[in-house]
């Protein structure tokens, strides 16, 4: 069962759709009779899909489809354009318009939901939250501030969660200003993940790593298994800031993961790792996405002969940012601090990349 | 089963005028599109929720109401998704439609228009073309791309021609 809102400013439609949706697809159904409601409870109740009308007074659904697209929180919401425009110009400007569907008016029951079963489908390709690890067997390349700050990206997304997966004492805490009170390591079977997650002001919540390094590995493979479900269950994206040593637990996590971010600096040590890094993943390699981490000023290697030294292509080059000492010295990271950066910009053509 | 999104007196159509596409509904009581617009009595059509745009830009909505009158001497052609919403009465039960299928092309402000007129016997254009008797022309199965932009067309199941409009009328057999 889905929650399918209906914009439609015919009353008779939203009912016909209403029982369509509710009655033979089974799906709780929110109903709007104009775009700007429509719009409000988009974002308010974040449905798992979207059936919008064109000609309605005020927003036509062509403009209510642009600014869903152009809402970070809402951007991925499938679309369906049903609409009595249904010329073939229409089916091109739904499309242009951002939708993923046009279906003409009147519409077959069978088919439409069919088609919102597809869309709907598509949309989940996989049970509970996409994982994100971030690693680098190399330490000092910037791996924590690159989790960090996709994680609060992600979160003007979808709900996300931190993990910081050190068993050495992680930083990501720090890095968001926040006092470790609970941490990872006292997760056992019959622990709920939420008593162990601290919330951030931006609505980001982090899963500390222990203050004091754990003996042995902290976890076992089954309390790894349980606590990864778990937050699967809390959440729609996770990102793990992981540990520089592949752990039982971080081999699970990259198991389980969606994309793996592989960080690599561009001096030499950091190269080399890196290339036996990607190595040691070619089970993984087709989840695997490089990005090359600036971090000292001052002139730097062409892309083309790093990419060739390492032997993959580099998904995203990130600028070198000489603010991000003090973004961790206050606690206040950089996509927050400075949103309008070389480096938040990079940012976010990784986050679309991650998630598209 | 199919949802119809109207009450069943009201009928979706597009109507074609001075660049312009409005897209909207009217009440048909009884009477078919056909019946409204070839009707000498009234000169004026009225469509409820109506949407304007420009036909190149049919994302673009210049402008709505709730209802809007339109001049049929102003009206180059209006397209019907359904054959059976664009027939007159007498088109459908009478002897006025043979089973003879003639291609056509003809020519309106903005639009050349591909279809097919189904009349009893050989076509005359003199008597197609007269105004004096009807003012419209019907053609079924209609493809109506922009002039200047073939890229772009307009499809229905029946089009409804301002005779008056036509520059061009090319007919396959005689």
């Amino acid at each position: 069962m889905a929650r399918i809102l209906v914009i439609d400013d015919s009353r008779d439609t939203l009912e016909m759709l209403r029982v369509i949706l509710h009655e033979r697809g089974h799906h709780d159904v929110t109903l709007s009779t104009n775009g700007k409601e429509g719009l409000e409870k988009a974002v308010s109740e974040h449905p798992d899909l979207a059936i919008i009308d064109v000609m309605m007074p005020e927003m036509t659904g062509y403009e209510v489809v642009g600014r869903i697209r152009a809402n970070a929180r809402i951007a991925d919401l499938p679309i369906i354009i049903l609409t009595a425009r249904g010329q073939p110009v229409d089916k091109i400007a739904a499309m242009e318009a951002g939708a993923d569907l046009h279906m003409s008016k009147p519409v077959d029951v069978e088919t439409l939901l069919e088609q919102v079963n597809v869309l709907l489908g598509a949309n989940k390709k996989q049970e509970g939250a996409a994982l994100f690890p971030i690693l680098s067997l190399r330490g000092g390349v910037g791996t924590t501030t690159l989790a960090v700050n996709l994680a609060l990206l992600m979160q003007q997304i979808k709900p996300t969660v931190l993990v910081d997966l050190s068993p050495n004492s992680g930083h990501c805490a720090a890095h968001l200003g926040l006092k470790v009170r609970t941490h990872w390591g006292q997760f056992k079977s019959g622990t709920t993940v939420a008593e162990l997650l601290q919330e951030h002001t931006s609505g980001l919540k982090l899963l500390p790593a222990p203050l004091v390094p754990v003996q042995d590995e902290g976890l076992s493979h089954q309390e790894s298994k349980a606590l990864l479900d778990k937050l699967r269950r809390t959440t729609q994206f996770i990102v793990v800031d992981m540990p520089p040593t592949l752990t039982q637990t971080a081999q699970l996590f990259l198991e389980e993961a969606q994309r793996i971010v592989l960080v690599s600096g561009d001096d030499l040590p950091s190269i080399q790792t890196t290339r036996q890094t990607a190595q040691l993943l070619k089970p993984y390699q087709d989840r695997l996405l490089l990005v090359l981490n600036t971090i000292t000023p001052g002139p730097h290697p062409p892309a083309e002969m790093l990419q060739r030294a390492l032997n993959m292509p580099i998904e995203v080059r990130l600028a070198h940012e000489a603010q991000q000492i003090k973004a961790i010295h206050t606690g206040n990271p950089l996509v927050l601090g400075i949103p309008t950066s070389a480096l938040t910009a990079n940012l976010q053509q990784l986050t679309r990349k991650l998630i598209a | 089963m199919e949802a119809h999104h109207q009450q069943a007196q009201q009928v979706m159509a597009e109507f074609f005028s001075h660049g312009c596409r409005l897209s909207g509904t009217y009440d048909a009581r009884q009477k078919s599109l056909g019946d409204v617009i070839y009707d000498t009595t009234n000169s004026y059509l009225i469509v409820e929720s109506a949407y304007i745009s420009p036909i190149e830009r049919p994302a673009e909505i210049l402008a709505n109401y709730p209802s809007v009158t339109l001049i049929k001497a102003e009206l180059t052609f209006a397209l019907a998704m359904h054959e059976n919403d664009a027939l007159r009465r007498d088109q459908k039960y009478g002897s006025y439609l043979g089973p003879k299928l003639t291609p056509v092309f003809l020519t309106v402000p903005f639009f050349t228009l591909n279809g097919y007129l189904r009349l009893p016997g050989r076509v005359d254009p003199r008597v197609l073309l007269s105004s004096q008797t009807e003012s419209f022309l019907t053609l079924l199965d209609v493809t109506a791309h922009i002039t200047n932009r073939p890229e772009i067309n307009y499809q229905g199941a029946a089009a409804l021609i301002n005779k008056t409009k036509i520059s061009f009328l090319g007919i396959d057999t005689i």
